[in-house]
């Protein structure tokens, strides 16, 4: 798998454990950026020659794919951003515009789903509810939660937090939402979801989702935000200027249809383009394929990561939803920043800090943490590195005769 | 060469002045909230001279380091001298090259010592 991936042949002794901040890309979506420029390079929705009309039915396919690719109902429900975050800002400024003022949010949030509704109802006068995770990191969703939560206007869930890894039972918390709060907009961030697992749209019952390109095997610059049709249709812009009006008389704006009234400026041509090759190179892989390395892929290294510090914390460990192979932890025994360095002098990409998630740090008592995360890229030879790196860093950070920092 | 076969290692394994001081003429708390970085100087100044600085917290083996030289540094300075350090006397100090997220972590201890010398000096001065 390794020889796909032109990253990694250019530096064949990475050892790439850093996917959740972003997936390597394989050679397949790097050739569909540079066939954009090298063979179409051209705008969309704009001109009427040949190689315009291409471009443009290139770039549509690309929204075609990814509405399948999320089952969603029509391609006009795909918006096409920059990034989950745009995506996610986008959804908030639309629903506080549109007069939402209560709003449920949880710790799991990533600062990008939590921040654009907490200052979106500071500027509001909105109010937020917190939802409760438990030890694992994982939402309450009784009904005695949802009863304290009281009908909110709007819920934002993340699907698959980028600190613990673990899935969420996202369709099971619609549901229950659904059931006690029919009209509630649900928005879920399902940006480290793509890579890992099928997403339904329609099965899990959501309003709104979001999500990053380049967290899903596809290029930076691009994202995604659906919005089910019905509620599309009753939302206004909030990003203005070409391509996105129909007429513009006497300063009266009609705004063009569904989705490109939400698509101001000349969208991401070669990154959509690039991001179609991102779904067909995640089909080639398969998602049970997919899914059982992430499985392998976190017992490893939380075995290869307590075996010489048992006391270590691994946050969401424990946790009976699945793992999309994303292991945080936290050590008393040296400092995350110290650990991720020594491992970066071996060559092995980890990340450490608090990963944009703040509130999730705060609630599990831990300053900050050290991160490893696997997509498709790891092999065994991997493994074997990161544990003789690992363990090389354990002891220069602990020698025997000091106890902790 | 790796930062952690200088002198930050030895530092880390063995610092200097981590302890604390009864009594401190000021004290001052610092943290970096993006990694867990968190410390508290405490000083003894006489007739404007700081003639003991120590630290408590919990800090990485870059911000150890720095925390242990600085404080050796001030001791015997004028509470003014203080207040003039830069960032360059930390990089004399380590004696390494730092990515810019580690010197964030090196200049946190220049931060609390500062910041505590201001303080004692702003009080000096209003009295």
């Amino acid at each position: 798998m390794r020889d796909v991936f032109p990253a990694l042949i250019h530096d064949p002794n990475l050892v790439y454990f850093d996917s959740a901040s972003t997936t390597l890309k394989p050679q397949s979506v790097v050739d569909a950026m540079n066939d954009y420029y090298k063979v179409y390079g051209v705008n969309v929705h704009r001109g009427q020659y040949s190689q315009a009309l291409l471009t443009t039915k290139k770039f549509e396919d690309a929204r075609s794919r990814i509405a399948a690719f999320i089952h969603a109902h029509s391609e006009r429900e795909v918006i096409f951003t920059k990034n989950a975050t745009e995506a996610l800002n986008m959804a908030a400024s639309m629903l506080f515009n549109r007069n939402a003022r209560s709003i449920a949010i949880s710790p799991l949030n990533h600062h990008s789903h939590y921040l654009p509704w907490t200052q979106g109802a500071k500027n509001h006068g909105g109010a937020i509810h917190y939802l409760k995770c438990d030890e694992h990191g994982d939402i309450h969703y009784d009904e005695h939660s949802l009863e304290a939560m009281g009908r909110v206007d709007s819920v934002a869930l993340t699907y698959v937090s980028n600190v613990t890894g673990r899935v969420q039972p996202i369709g099971k918390i619609v549901e229950s939402i659904r059931k006690l709060y029919p009209d509630t907009i649900i928005c879920v961030d399902a940006t480290q979801a793509m890579a890992h697992l099928p997403v339904d749209v329609a099965s899990l019952g959501c309003d709104m989702l979001a999500f990053s390109g380049h967290k899903m095997y596809g290029p930076t610059g691009i994202g995604v935000l659906w919005v089910r049709q019905d509620l599309l249709s009753k939302l206004e812009p909030v990003y203005f200027g070409g391509g996105m009006v129909a007429d513009l008389r006497d300063g009266h704006a009609i705004w063009s249809d569904t989705p490109y009234a939400f698509e101001a400026g000349t969208p991401p041509i070669a990154e959509a383009i690039a991001l179609h090759s991102a779904c067909d190179f995640i089909d080639s892989c398969g998602y049970d394929a997919i899914r059982a390395s992430d499985e392998h892929a976190f017992e490893t290294l939380a075995t290869i990561v307590k075996s010489v510090d048992p006391t270590v914390h691994i946050l969401g460990e424990g946790s009976p939803n699945p793992s999309v192979g994303i292991l945080s932890w936290y050590s008393q025994k040296y400092h995350p920043h110290d650990m991720a360095e020594l491992l970066g002098e071996k060559n092995i990409a980890v990340r450490a800090g608090h990963h944009c998630a703040i509130p999730l740090h705060t609630q599990m008592a831990v300053p900050s943490t050290v991160r490893a995360s696997v997509s498709c890229v790891q092999n065994a030879t991997d493994f074997s590195a990161f544990e003789q790196a690992y363990n090389a860093a354990y002891t220069k950070l602990c020698p025997s005769t000091i106890q902790s920092f | 060469m790796s930062i952690y076969d200088s002198v930050i290692l030895d530092y880390y394994h063995h610092p200097l002045h981590k302890r604390v001081i009864d009594a401190p003429d000021v004290t001052c708390h610092v943290a970096n909230q993006s990694c867990g970085d968190e410390l508290t100087v405490m000083m003894r100044i006489v007739r404007g001279v700081v003639t003991d600085c120590a630290y408590q917290g919990h800090l990485c083996a870059v911000s150890t380091a720095s925390a242990s030289l600085l404080s050796e540094k001030v001791i015997g300075m004028r509470v003014a001298e203080v207040c003039e350090l830069d960032m360059d006397i930390v990089h004399e100090l380590l004696d390494v090259e730092l990515t810019p997220v580690r010197l964030k972590c090196a200049l946190l201890p220049l931060e609390a010592i500062q910041k505590s010398a201001r303080s004692f000096h702003r009080v000096e001065s209003e009295s």
